[in-house]
């Protein structure tokens, strides 16, 4: 109690100490001690027992002022008093060492210099030893500790900071070293558990307790770290990978043989093995559309290595390459290649010589490279010929074709077939075949090919391929567009998986990819019904063929006997037709299928080809394709649940990538479907799916499907029935109507004639979604996409606070 | 919400029936409109499937929650 008195009065005493001493500026430590001395003596009026305590302190003071700065009171503590002199730098300090706040400062520098985490200890344990004393210097410590700390400079702050930091890192080594010593001793777990609680309450112990705790925490965390996540992880790897290539393996041994032998025709380019894999891939559409993005590079590549020819080949070069990989399979790689280019420039001089020069031409036209393509579909036909390892009946009848036509389009159709036949090495084969060969003697060759691409594509369908052949011919003008481009692009498919993922991958991308496809390439793409889009393709091409021609009878049965004189003369029609039924079918299909189209077709220059095509149809079929559009819109919606997740990315993805191969080929292509056109008006092919969309066109303009749905399930947040769409739509519909009701009263109340963004914000402002809280920049931040809403706050950008100068 | 409404289409609805034009940025604006009141039409269909006890939204909730919905947000 006496002490508590003396300590009250001490810590007063030192308060005031303090304070008095404040105003003084630091002097030598001898004329601030004996003043300070002098003062304490002078002070004793104010309380004689604190001022005998701390004439005591002083005298201690003094006499390990010489030493160091801890006073002997905390000689427990001052544990390291030599240490003192260098602490000891702030002068302020050491005039002070003799008085309460100097011994406080002492301490705190003892402290730093003392155990890590010491620094409260020796505090603590001054005061414990001495109470008296201790008291004082606690207190004093705890009253002047602060202002000491407070009044010293940061580094004795820092200090204990470092220490402590120090004391942490060596504590997490320690834990390391603990963690992986404790893993083998779980026991010590529970204990040093206790030890943490135990320690963390002592700050005596600190030291040991932090060290205690590292090793139990960091047993832990590092029993934890090292025990768990590296095995764990390394286990979910292995685990994952395994999986991974064992689900790979599961395609189907057919189409793994097939790919196989089209990488053997296709040695030089790696990117065939992609191909391989890729029609290996037969599982999901999605694989067969890598393997069409993959063939897409593969073809660029080819080009590249084999012939320069430009992007615009795709179509051709897309037959050939099939065709090279079915005499690859045949024969050997290395002898296709250089036969193809050979072969390639003796077609493309036959070619030139040809009457058929001119459609062929158009044909290059519409392909960046033709004469590439075009040497290339010979030559392949060559080297398919070569080798008959194909099947034999192909490779004759590209012979004949060969030697009949003389045109690539004809050998590219021979090729297609025979690829189509090589790969599918069924049923397809034989139909193929046939189809094959009535096509080859018919009109055109490419759309023979194109067909018979469609039919192996269908060669996984039987069915798919009767489709085509009726749907060709029911389909018109328009479709006969459309088929061409469909059947180029099938030639150029893949025979087996790349034909039937285009047509699942065109079907998503129509459902799904046809509001955003139609967005862009309006008139590109007629949308022609999923299953339709490829068949009818082909029934354009053939319709198309038929009516250029008036060779509808070959199409279906005359096929056959058509023979050599009848290629040439449908050569040039059929070159003709082809192309832009190429293009046509470009459009109709690309619009929507582009993505799974090219990407089966695995050959960028198909897609050009197909772009290109497409293009000229766009700008030739425009009127054409409006109507189509609307179909393309409902097939969009028919197929938009079918294959949404597919579609839709694929349409994203692709069709970028599509329409700039398209541009290239537009210019050229735009020629050709005029005349094609022409052509193609005299077939009337079936209208009978366009009709329909036509009439639909108009009614379905509110949003994009995909948009809104997209939009809602994301707002729902739960699932949401995909039926829910055209109610949606009549909702917004009339929503809209009133919407722009509103606003047009608005505006006009404002006596303006433009509805103006502020409309809007009154709008909102009445509708309830903003208040005076929630202002209208949120909204529009929370809701729009960045591009936006740059637009309509002048400096927004991703939350940059930037206070718009003007509002528009 | 990262996506791009189709401006053009938008634009379209707003004039269908009059002359009025519509301002440079107005049509942003009127997505943004779409936007809210079809996060609104959510979330209160989501709300009525749940009082079905269904995770799914069904064609009737959306229905019996827009004509309320449209009645409210007429400005």
């Amino acid at each position: 109690m006496d002490s508590t008195e003396d300590d009250i009065s001490a810590r007063v005493l030192l308060r005031r100490v303090l304070h008095t001493e404040l105003p003084r500026s630091p002097v030598t430590r001898s004329a601030t001690i004996v003043r300070r001395s002098m003062r304490l003596k002078n002070t004793p009026g104010l309380e004689s027992p604190g001022s005998a305590l701390r004439h005591r302190l002083k005298k201690k003071l003094h006499e390990s002022a010489s030493l160091s700065p801890l006073p002997s009171p905390k000689r427990p503590r001052s544990t390291v008093p030599n240490t003192n002199p260098p602490v000891t730098v702030p002068s302020p300090v050491y005039d002070e060492d003799m008085t309460t706040r100097g011994l406080l400062r002492g301490i705190i520098q003892m402290e730093t210099e003392a155990s890590l985490l010491m620094s409260g200890q020796p505090a603590l344990q001054a005061s414990e030893p001495n109470p008296a004393e201790a008291s004082m210097s606690s207190a004093g410590e705890r009253t002047e500790g602060l202002s000491g700390v407070e009044l010293s400079d940061l580094t004795l702050n820092t200090e204990p900071l470092t220490h402590v930091v120090r004391g942490l890192s060596r504590r997490k080594l320690q834990r390391a070293f603990s963690a992986s010593a404790f893993e083998k001793q779980l026991d010590q777990l529970p204990e040093d558990v206790s030890h943490v609680s135990h320690k963390g309450d002592i700050s005596e112990e600190k030291a040991d307790a932090s060290q205690d705790l590292d090793w139990s925490s960091g047993s832990k965390s590092g029993l934890n770290l090292t025990l768990k996540t590296p095995f764990v992880e390394k286990r979910i790897e292995r685990v994952g990978l395994q999986r991974k290539v064992s689900n790979r393996r599961l395609p189907s041994v057919d189409a793994f043989d097939e790919a196989v032998q089209r990488c053997l025709e296709q040695g030089p380019s790696q990117d065939h093995s992609v191909f391989q894999d890729g029609k290996t891939l037969e599982d999901s559409s999605w694989q067969k559309f890598t393997l069409c993005l993959n063939d897409v590079t593969e073809l660029y590549v080819q080009p590249k290595k084999d012939d320069t020819v430009g992007p615009s080949a795709e179509m051709e070069r897309d037959a050939e390459y099939e065709r090279e990989h079915e005499l690859e399979r045949a024969s050997e790689i290395p002898d296709s290649g250089p036969l193809i280019q050979g072969g390639k420039d003796h077609e493309l001089e036959s070619q030139d010589d040809d009457e058929e020069d001119v459609v062929p031409s158009s044909q290059e036209d519409v392909f960046l490279s033709p004469e590439d393509d075009i040497v290339l579909a010979p030559t392949q036909a060559m080297t398919e010929s070569l080798p008959e390892s194909c099947d034999v009946e192909l490779q004759d009848r590209e012979f004949v074709e060969e030697v009949e036509i003389g045109n690539v389009v004809e050998i590219e159709d021979q090729k297609v077939v025979e690829i189509e036949d090589d790969s599918i090495e069924d049923e397809n084969v034989v139909e193929d075949e046939d189809e094959n060969v009535v096509e080859d003697e018919d009109e055109n060759v490419v759309e023979d090919k194109d067909e018979n691409v469609e039919e192996i594509e269908d060669e996984n369908v039987e069915e798919i391929e009767d489709e085509e052949v009726e749907e060709v011919q029911d389909e018109n003008v328009e479709e006969i567009e459309d088929e061409e481009v469909v059947e180029a692009k099938h030639r150029t498919e893949n025979p087996d998986t790349s034909q039937y993922l285009e047509r699942i991958t065109r079907r998503a991308h129509r459902s799904e990819g046809g509001g955003s496809v139609l967005g862009i390439p309006a008139a590109t793409r007629v949308t022609k019904s999923f299953g339709a889009g490829l068949n009818p393709r082909e029934k354009d091409l053939l319709d198309f063929i038929d009516g250029n021609r008036d060779l509808q009878d070959f199409s279906d049965e005359e096929r056959e006997p058509l023979g050599s004189p009848e290629f040439p003369q449908l050569h040039p029609a059929a070159e003709l037709s082809t192309p832009e039924q190429r293009s046509q079918q470009h459009e109709a299909s690309l619009a929507e299928e582009d993505v799974p189209e090219l990407e089966e077709d695995d050959d960028a220059p198909e897609e050009l080809n197909q772009s290109e095509e497409e293009e000229e149809l766009m700008d030739s079929g425009s009127a054409s394709q409006s109507p189509e559009l609307p179909q393309e819109e409902e097939e969009e919606e028919e197929e938009d649940d079918d294959d949404d997740a597919l579609s839709a990315e694929l349409s994203m993805k692709t069709p970028a990538f599509v329409r700039q191969k398209r541009v290239f080929t537009s210019s050229i292509a735009q020629a050709m479907p005029t005349v094609l056109k022409e052509v193609n008006a005299g077939p009337a092919t079936q209208v009978a799916k366009r009709a329909p969309r036509q009439k639909r066109q108009t009614g379905v303009d509110v949003l994009p499907k995909s948009y809104v749905m997209s939009m809602f399930k994301h707002f729902a947040k739960t699932r949401v029935a995909s039926d829910i769409y055209p109610a949606i739509n009549e909702i917004l519909k009339k929503y809209f109507e009133r919407l722009a009701d509103d606003l047009e009263a608005y505006t006009t109340h404002a006596k303006r004639k433009t509805i103006e963004v502020e409309d809007f914000e009154l709008l909102m402002r009445r509708q309830g979604f903003v208040t005076d809280s929630t202002p209208v920049n949120i909204l529009i931040e929370k809701y729009l996409p960045l591009e936006y809403r740059k637009l309509l706050i002048p400096v927004a950008s991703s939350g940059n606070k930037v206070i718009p100068k003007q509002r528009r | 919400m990262s996506k791009k409404a189709p401006r053009a289409a938008l634009k379209l609805h707003m004039k269908k029936n009059t002359n009025i034009r519509i301002g440079k940025n107005a049509d942003l604006m009127a997505q943004l409109n779409i936007l809210v009141v079809l996060h609104r039409l959510a979330e209160e269909s989501r709300v009525k499937a749940f009082e079905e006890k269904s995770a799914t939204i069904k064609v009737h909730h959306v229905r019996a929650v827009a004509k309320k919905l449209l009645k409210s947000t007429r400005g």
